[in-house]
């Protein structure tokens, strides 16, 4: 009985091993993966660029202009204005 | 171009008109007594003007003239479509805050009610009821209206169409508001400067206006102090409190003069983050003026500007 057992185990160790390298062996001689067309830096050079992430001080602070175009005008001329001007009465 | 001025509403009032000058003296003179008339109707200075009258009724029915009519039922239109930051009816914090007199007395005098704190409870045009067929108003107890801007704007059109009939081509600014009839000859539009909010008199660029209208708000004019406060004549209806805006000045191109003053005071209430979309819902052109000076609009708005 003693016997058996000790070939039982010696059969499970000697198959798992055999199983492991005949895994091992077919994985290695196995085809690889397609590789894709363009390289990965020709992928990179289609991509659009992308927007610099705002500041958080832009999205937050008072100067915020919510989409708005901007434009810093010059000071006129006083003798070069015209007849109307519209303000803040 | 012949012009006339005079003072009235408070304010310079400026006519101007293609033609001879003695075509044009009648048409003047006709049209500063409408304004004259229209000021005695509107105004919130005069105990005996129609809208004192009114105000003093708040709690029964008020049978109301034609023009009066037509002006508060504007408003009411307004309140809708500036989402209530335009609210005649905040005449109540108005004085609260100490503009219970002209400007000019208030400059001269200072106010004359002291700061206290207080709560807000009230609803958009605070209970108005219009009864157009029978040119019936009611105001709740307690409620007052001020239509000091949204009349001025409302004067100055009707101020044009009556010199219209003198001449096609002509202009009527009332503190600022202005309808622009026709065109100058040789022009594609009205030269009009737009006031630096930080330097009266001074400009900071030359817009260039169809015929149609243009009226600015700004919180940089009419300012005084109550107690340690500052403060301005542009109230926020949502708070009771004179407005905090991140601009300094709005400025409205639009169809109508009345339109235009509205919602320069509602996009100016709205500041930065808010009036984008309120303008661009109710399809309105306007550039801001920040407190750097700068001036802000949409694509569209930034193509009345001359000097760009």
């Amino acid at each position: 009985m003693k016997t058996f057992k000790t070939s039982l185990h010696i059969l499970i160790a000697f198959v798992s091993m055999l199983g492991f390298l005949g895994g091992w062996a077919t994985l290695a001689h196995s085809r690889k993966p397609i590789q894709p067309a363009q390289s990965q830096a020709q992928v990179l050079e289609a991509l659009p660029p992308l927007d610099p992430i705002p500041s958080f001080n832009s999205v937050t602070s008072d100067n915020n202009n919510g989409g708005l175009n901007s434009f810093t005008p010059t000071r006129r001329n006083r003798a070069a204005l015209p007849m109307f001007m519209t303000r803040g009465s | 171009m012949e012009s006339f001025h005079f003072r009235a509403m408070n304010t310079d009032i400026s006519l101007a008109a293609e033609g001879k000058p003695e075509d044009l003296s009648q048409g003047f003179e006709k049209t500063r007594q409408f304004i004259a008339e229209s000021e005695a109707r509107f105004t919130r200075f005069s105990e005996d003007s129609e809208l004192s009258q009114l105000n003093r009724a708040a709690g029964t029915w008020f049978r109301v003239s034609p023009d009066m009519l037509n002006v508060i039922m504007l408003a009411k239109d307004y309140v809708d479509l500036t989402q209530g930051l335009f609210d005649p009816s905040i005449l109540p914090d108005l004085l609260r805050v100490g503009y219970d007199r002209t400007m000019d007395i208030i400059r001269a005098e200072g106010v004359s009610l002291p700061l206290y704190p207080f709560t807000r409870q009230r609803t958009p045009l605070n209970g108005l009821v219009i009864r157009p067929e029978e040119s019936l108003i009611y105001l709740l107890p307690g409620a007052s209206l001020d239509l000091g801007g949204i009349a001025k704007g409302w004067i100055a059109e009707r101020a044009a169409a009556i010199l219209a009939e003198f001449s096609p081509v002509c202009a009527v600014d009332a503190g600022g508001d202005m309808y622009l009839s026709g065109l100058p000859k040789g022009m594609n539009g009205w030269p009009v400067a737009l006031e630096d909010p930080q330097s009266p008199g001074e400009a900071l660029t030359i817009l260039n206006i169809p015929p149609g209208a243009v009226a600015t708000s700004s919180v940089a004019k009419r300012t005084w102090k109550q107690g340690e406060k500052q403060r301005h004549h542009l109230i926020d209806p949502r708070t009771g409190e004179p407005a905090e805006t991140d601009w300094l000045s709005v400025t409205v191109i639009a169809a109508h003069t009345d339109q235009c003053e509205v919602f320069a005071k509602a996009l100016l209430i709205a500041g930065a983050l808010e009036a984008p979309a309120i303008a661009e819902n109710a399809d309105i052109a306007y550039l801001a003026v920040d407190r750097e000076g700068n001036i802000l609009g949409t694509q569209k708005s930034m193509e009345y500007i001359n000097d760009l």
